[in-house]
């Protein structure tokens, strides 16, 4: 259809039009979202193909350096190297414990504000400060209550005499990495509540009203519709928190660098040192690689799953 | 929302449980700002409290003069405005 006959449907009288907007050739709607393709192409994608070859070759830092292609050497290499084995570990864990930490009490949360209490706008607009924060002031913060001497934890424990007012949290071997799972959560939480707080308040109220009419009690109510009905929000907010979580890089950097002896060196953390510490790029993009094919398995499974979803 | 009429005992497990988020969500927070105001001696004591005895501004006068904190505030709204806009 021509533009001409476009324009013409466009000013048609009112009433019933099927489409909104103008009818487009094929062409003509690649030719218009050219301008917006460019910069992605030129800004995300290129760097993007760049990086994922560099990892299959052995770029190293250094003036005058020859960069060759080695194939598979970076990823043979890193197999074997334990410290790669051990990032990736605590990276498996530190998303693995953040995601099901925030989900549980992201949806402990959301169910109280959707119930009819007192201060509720105050408590909803309360839960979004952590969002509010960038990640590198949170760690700084949580730096603060960590701290051994004058930190507000410690503190508490001594006040209320429970053992542990000693502990040197962020660097103590066994303590560092729960502790930075727990800034962890704090920091995600705004968003798991937030989408599941949509969820919530989406399912209807005939459902619950139904059900206790029938005599359920409040468990048996959120086990038999709440849960089921918010399936497809949890799926969603939980695999993207899963791939944000594992990717995450700047909070624990700031908190730990990596922890006492490697203790919360997460994946990128592990990156980070090798091409930024000791000039590795190559080595460093190799690991890059393994991560994108990693998140990209979440995503397929998580696709799959809502394909599965709408085609019900 | 149901509107039925839940015992009181639940209701005050709800205010409770909201108490409980709101202090660790919003703690940190707090403890941060109370910081802020502390001068030299009071940040390095062993024991220490929430509201500092002698609140001090001197904190803040250092970082927006020595540190340049509003030219970084400034290069941070150029950034951001750009980004947007592009």
């Amino acid at each position: 259809m021509t533009a001409a006959a476009g324009s013409r449907r466009l000013n048609g009288r009112g009433g019933s039009r099927k489409r909104a907007g103008i009818d487009l050739s094929g062409r003509e709607s690649l030719v218009l979202l050219i301008p917006a393709l460019l910069p992605v192409l030129l800004l995300s994608v290129a760097p993007l193909a760049r990086g994922i070859y560099l990892g299959f070759t052995d770029s190293r830092a250094g003036f005058n350096v020859k960069t060759h292609f080695i194939g598979l050497d970076n990823f043979h290499r890193l197999i074997h190297d334990s410290l790669f084995v051990n990032s990736f570990k605590i990276g498996l864990i530190w998303a693995g414990a953040v995601t099901f930490i925030q989900f549980c009490l992201g949806l402990g949360l959301a169910l109280l504000l959707s119930q009819q209490l007192k201060f509720r706008w105050l408590a909803r607009s309360l839960a979004l400060v952590p969002w509010a924060m960038p990640s590198v002031i949170v760690a700084i913060m949580w730096k603060l209550v960590f701290q051994p001497q004058a930190g507000v934890i410690n503190e508490l424990l001594y006040r209320a005499h429970l053992p542990g007012a000693n502990i040197d949290w962020l660097s103590d071997f066994s303590w560092a990495l729960p502790a930075v799972i727990l800034v962890g959560v704090w920091a995600g939480m705004p968003q798991t509540t937030v989408a599941l707080l949509a969820g919530v308040q989406s399912i209807q109220d005939e459902l619950h009203e139904a059900a206790a009419v029938d005599g359920a009690t409040t468990l048996q109510r959120f086990w038999t519709i709440t849960l089921p009905q918010l399936r497809p929000v949890i799926i969603a907010i939980t695999t993207l928190d899963l791939i944000w979580n594992f990717n995450s890089f700047g909070l624990v950097w700031v908190l730990t660098q990596g922890g006492p002896g490697h203790a919360t060196e997460l994946p990128l953390l592990f990156a980070y040192n090798e091409s930024f510490k000791y000039g590795e790029f190559g080595y460093a993009a190799a690991l890059g690689d393994v991560m994108v094919v990693v998140i990209t398995c979440v995503l397929i499974f998580y696709l799959w799953g809502r394909l599965k979803e709408t085609s019900r | 929302m149901i509107v039925s009429s839940r015992p009181k005992r639940a209701k005050s497990f709800q205010y409770g449980a909201l108490i409980a988020y709101m202090l660790f969500l919003a703690f940190p927070l707090l403890w941060m700002l109370s910081v802020s105001f502390k001068g030299p001696r009071e940040l390095v004591e062993l024991h220490p409290h929430l509201i500092p005895a002698a609140p001090t501004l001197e904190n803040y006068t250092v970082a927006l003069h020595e540190n340049g904190l509003v030219h970084a505030a400034w290069n941070s709204t150029q950034v951001a405005v750009l980004t947007a806009l592009i």
